[in-house]
């Protein structure tokens, strides 16, 4: 493949992701997390997400009101953590459904288009 | 060893600072918290007791502060956005030849008109004259678009439902307003813009006799007082001819809109230049006479150009706003039938 290639392959594999990270982020959030543990788990689960990205994400559901949180500064450290609103429960509900309507259909077109193109 | 720990306290301290530097106040503080109590935990993860070496690795992974804070400020991080660049361009390069050209003449009528003395100040005087009208017209409009931007925040496209039937017709040939027009408007009226603030005393009669003299039409005294109304007054005049040159056919709104800066204009110029204003040089037929020969009317000619010149303005505008009117109406015909 050549370079231009690749660096198209690229971006189309980064904006296949981004808007599932979000849908990922909000899943490990039924119980408060704060940043780091997330990037950890989100690693773990073979999603992983660089932190750069993550905490401004954090604080975007956050304002979106899809997020709460709040300090925690009884440790050694100080953290903030998340967790899903009573909104974003509600939310991340419908998005998980959507989420398997289009898995299903999506599968079903692109194996469709494989066996077209032999 | 106490030394390295400082080091990387210290360039946790820049990078954090870097970060924070542009953000919204309001945030700031928490997001620096956040963000150190991120590069620690990336430092743990890495190693028991951080070297220099950890630092600069999690700090290159975090990436650019620049890059970091644009992803947490998040807002419009743009001047002026795509649905308003297109127009933007437009405007600007039709505003900046017009200044430019607006400029470049005047300076060369003020050295036909009064030769400089010195070339290469003059030569100096010419180039900065044109690069500061540049520079101010590519300031101002691009300071008018930014507070377009943010203001219009809701319309033409954003939030409201888009509905096929509010596309506007395709202006008929007649109701049409050609390119052309305006942006001719606009190169003219800019150019006496430039005349009136920047050498006003361009305007007078040229008298050659012997000597070479201006007399000037204007009592300068009181031009310089009135100067910042007058330049309302022309850009009323810019005004209209942008919101000819943007709406780009005749509707019912721009119609309206352009009889509302008709009598505004007006007023202003009544006010300005009419028979009560002391405007116009007292002086000007005894130092025209002491150079030719005028008849004895000439004076009192004189005496009443002001009230000829409202005349024409009133008459000027009347027609102007009348014939707006009309395309108003006619443009209204097709919807009513």
């Amino acid at each position: 493949m050549t370079e231009d290639m690749q660096s198209v392959v690229k971006g189309m594999q980064q904006e296949l992701r981004r808007g599932a990270i979000a849908l990922c982020v909000m899943s490990q959030l039924a119980s408060p997390k704060y940043g780091y543990a997330l990037v950890e788990r989100l690693e773990q689960s073979g999603m992983p997400v660089e932190p750069g990205t993550l905490y401004p994400l954090l604080r975007r559901l956050e304002k979106q009101g899809l997020l709460v949180s709040e300090w925690e500064t009884a440790g050694p450290k100080p953290r903030k953590y998340y967790a899903m609103s009573r909104d974003g429960r509600r939310v991340f509900d419908l998005l998980r459904k959507d989420w398997a309507d289009m898995q299903t259909t999506i599968n079903a077109m692109i194996q469709e288009g494989g066996s077209n193109g032999q | 060893m106490d030394n390295d720990v400082k080091q990387i306290k210290d360039l946790i301290d820049r990078y954090v600072y870097q970060v924070g530097r542009w953000l919204p106040a309001a945030q700031r503080a928490d997001i620096e918290r956040e963000l150190r109590g991120l590069i620690d935990d990336m430092l743990a993860a890495r190693t028991d007791e951080p070297a220099k070496e950890d630092v600069n690795a999690v700090l290159r992974e975090l990436g650019h502060p620049a890059e970091l804070a644009a992803k947490y400020s998040g807002a419009k991080s743009f001047l002026i956005g795509p649905e308003y660049f297109g127009i933007y361009l437009t405007v600007l390069k039709i505003v900046l030849a017009a200044s430019g050209l607006g400029m470049l003449l005047a300076q060369a009528i003020g050295f036909a008109a009064t030769p400089p003395q010195n070339v290469w100040s003059a030569i100096g005087l010419f180039f900065a004259s044109i690069f500061n009208a540049l520079v101010q017209a590519f300031a101002w409009v691009t300071a008018i678009f930014a507070i377009i931007e943010r203001c219009a925040k809701e319309a033409p496209y954003k939030g409201k439902e888009w509905n096929p039937a509010d596309l506007p017709p395709v202006p008929e040939r007649k109701l049409e307003i050609k390119r052309s027009e305006p942006i001719v408007g606009i190169v003219f009226t800019v150019l006496f813009l430039v005349v009136v603030n920047t050498m006003p005393q361009l305007l007078g009669v040229y008298v050659f006799s012997g000597v070479h003299t201006v007399v000037p039409v204007l009592n300068f005294d009181v031009f310089y007082r009135l100067l910042p109304l007058i330049d309302v007054m022309i850009c009323l005049g810019i005004v209209k001819e942008l919101l000819r040159l943007i709406v780009g056919r005749y509707t019912i709104g721009l119609s309206l809109s352009l009889v509302v800066i008709n009598v505004l204009s007006m007023v202003l110029f009544i006010w300005l230049f009419g028979p009560s204003s002391e405007i116009w040089n007292p002086d000007f037929m005894t130092r025209l006479g002491a150079v030719w020969n005028l008849p004895s009317q000439a004076s009192y000619a004189w005496s009443i150009f002001p009230k000829i010149l409202v005349g024409l303005c009133i008459f000027g505008n009347v027609v102007d706003s009348i014939q707006l009117i009309v395309r108003a109406l006619r443009r209204a015909e097709p919807a009513a039938a």
